[in-house]
């Protein structure tokens, strides 16, 4: 009976695939012994979520509706006005608001969730010792410990606290909104509204394409070690290996350039910088 | 390391911007000298290439992994300006595409991970490497030690920055609106973390990255980091043209501090500041001090300068500066030469094409 071709050997065609494939369920243990399959895992993790992205900006909604240029500047004008926002009421309501358009915008909850969650859970635990006397003086709420020293959380700390992971978060959903209902080639061409300079706006639309090549290229580097290695060495040796990979990644970036350039100049590449600004 | 958005206070953020726009102005102009040749490409790659060596995982003793930046490896492999480009649109991406690093805070991050980590980082390796030839320990060390710098240097700006935000961004009642860790809780948390563990992880990656390609793919290490912005590696080129462009700066460089020597006259006589401060002859030290130290007094006759006080004031202090330079020049040069006499003789270094595809 033939046996199925691995999950990792298949052609990869949706973000699920990508999330799936160098990772079978059992292997996921922390520990030395799976570093490249994890490494392996970050990177399809990686290309996985550009393909989210382009799925979710090419869906109908209401985000998606509009020009580039406006989206850019308006999310970044709401994100600084974020910074300058300073009463807790005001930033829950940019928050809500965020979540309204991405109702209406057809995020995928799940594809929010993540980073809406991880962001300011991280800057959450940053903030916990903020909540102390020691940090911010303040009324006490909670008493820690009453003796010498005093250890209490502030009503000032909870204040400090609360409107920081707030305001991460909500400038963290800004961004995310804007990068899940826009393609990467428009969103880099609205930063003209921004008056970044063509050559900057041409240099990340060609690094966002050939990014796609070199995760591909750094996911095989790991996939290639795992495939072929029954245990992992010493930390030493597995240093040696993953400078190996990073050096050998540089080698294909180099050569790749070099094509992409003979490629360019064949095509009429004069050093003229010219944009597709189309819409 | 990467910022998130809603740590810095806009009187943060907004000078972070301000440092930075003119340094990628020079970068872009650097580059659009060059537009007609495969910098664009290349760049654009490398760009990607920065991006992704951030998300290796490192192994760290205990069975567990860490991240490098590789601003130091990038700059090496580049040159500094470049690298400073190629961070920025990696940041760039990485804040745009991935809400990894925040939007109003990527100028700080910027001047953290796209400058003074690879400037910093690349002048250690600099003056370690020095002109070592390719092979030579020295450039694995001073990459390493580069690493190390570079990071920690970024480490020490990013906890200033976190630092400042309870002394400058407050509300009405005195509540920190931004980061509320002060200096003295900042500083210590990102210095301490990185000088034992991420700062170690950086060099180790960034040491062993030199070495692989020194044994692999030597041709890819420009020994000789001529130009700023040069991305085309190169072996060894004793170029004669960047040479003389070289000196013709220096020289200008020189003519210019000549000309503004007169300034030393001017500005104390404009701030009423009498002679430079350390320069006093003995009397000038007795209406000071109010008394002569006799070790001063005794010393005072030892040397008479063949120009005393440089005679008749500006045109003098030009003719002075002029005979002062070209002295120093020309016993450096004698000294230059004595020492090249002797290095010549060793230097076996092989003079590589540069590549011209």
């Amino acid at each position: 009976m033939p046996r199925p071709i691995p999950q990792w050997m298949r052609p990869l065609t949706t973000p699920d695939d990508w999330r799936a494939s160098p990772l079978p369920p059992r292997a996921v243990r922390r520990g030395r012994a799976n570093i490249a399959r994890r490494a392996a895992g970050a990177f399809a993790g990686l290309l996985a979520d550009m393909l989210s992205n382009e799925e979710t900006a090419s869906r109908p909604g209401l985000l998606q509706r509009i020009d580039a240029r406006a989206k850019v500047v308006g999310a970044f004008a709401l994100i600084v006005g974020a910074t300058l926002l300073h009463s807790i009421a005001g930033l829950a309501g940019l928050y809500a608001l965020c979540l309204v358009i991405a109702a209406f915008s057809r995020v995928p909850v799940t594809r929010l969730a993540r980073v809406w969650l991880v962001v300011p859970l991280f800057s959450a635990a940053i903030m916990l010792p903020a909540t102390l006397n020691l940090i911010t003086p303040g009324s006490p709420v909670l008493t820690l410990h009453r003796a010498n020293p005093a250890l209490m959380v502030t009503d000032a700390g909870l204040m400090v606290a609360g409107r920081f992971v707030l305001r991460t978060a909500v400038c963290v959903s800004l961004v995310l909104l804007l990068t899940a209902t826009t393609r990467p080639d428009r969103l880099f061409g609205g930063l003209r509204a921004l008056g970044v300079p063509k050559v900057f706006v041409m240099l990340l639309s060609m690094m966002e394409r050939y990014l796609w090549v070199l995760a591909r290229a750094a996911e095989e580097i790991h996939l290639a070690k795992v495939s072929r290695s029954i245990a992992s060495g010493s930390v030493r040796e597995e240093q040696a290996w993953m400078a190996a990979g990073m050096g050998s990644l540089f080698r294909r970036t180099r050569a790749l350039g070099q094509e992409v350039f003979l490629a360019m100049v064949s095509r009429g590449y004069t050093g003229e910088v010219h944009l597709l600004e189309d819409k | 390391m990467h910022i998130p958005d809603g740590y810095l206070s806009p009187q943060t953020y907004v000078p972070a911007y301000g440092a930075m726009i003119p340094l990628w102005w020079r970068a872009s102009a650097k580059l659009s000298k060059s537009l007609r040749n495969r910098q664009i490409p290349i760049l654009a790659l490398g760009a990607a290439f920065s991006f992704l060596i951030m998300m290796f995982n490192v192994p760290i003793p205990g069975g567990t992994t860490g991240h490098a930046v590789g601003g130091v490896l990038v700059a090496i492999l580049l040159g500094p300006w470049a690298a400073m480009v190629a961070v920025s649109l990696a940041l760039a991406v990485q804040a745009l595409m991935f809400g990894d690093g925040g939007v109003t805070t990527f100028g700080a991050n910027c001047l953290n991970m796209a400058v003074i980590m690879p400037f910093a980082g690349w002048a250690a390796y600099r003056v370690i490497a020095g002109n070592a030839p390719v092979d030579s320990r020295r450039q694995w060390v001073g990459a390493a030690v580069g690493g190390y710098i570079g990071l920690n240097a970024a480490a020490l700006s990013a906890g200033l920055m976190f630092g400042i935000q309870p002394l400058i961004a407050y509300d009405a009642a005195g509540r920190a609106l931004y980061c509320p860790f002060g200096l003295q809780v900042a500083l210590p948390a990102m210095c301490a973390t990185h000088l034992v563990l991420f700062g170690v992880v950086e060099a180790v990656v960034t040491g062993l990255v030199i070495a692989y390609l020194q044994r692999v793919e030597p041709s890819l290490l420009p020994v000789h980091a001529g130009g700023l912005c040069d991305m085309l590696p190169r072996i060894h080129s004793k170029d004669e043209g960047r040479a003389w462009v070289r000196a013709r700066r220096f020289g200008l460089l020189i003519a210019a501090l000549i000309l503004l020597s007169p300034l030393g006259l001017y500005l104390p006589a404009r701030f009423g500041a009498g002679s430079a401060w350390g320069e006093w002859s003995s009397h000038e030290i007795a209406q000071l001090a109010g008394y002569v130290p006799s070790g001063l007094r005794h010393m005072d006759s030892i040397w008479n300068a063949p120009m005393p006080d440089y005679g008749p004031k500006p045109i003098a202090y030009l003719f002075v500066a002029v005979v002062g330079v070209a002295l120093v020049m020309l016993v450096t040069f004698a000294l230059g030469k004595l020492i090249w006499r002797k290095n010549a003789e060793a230097d076996t270094s092989v003079d590589a094409p540069a590549d011209h595809s």
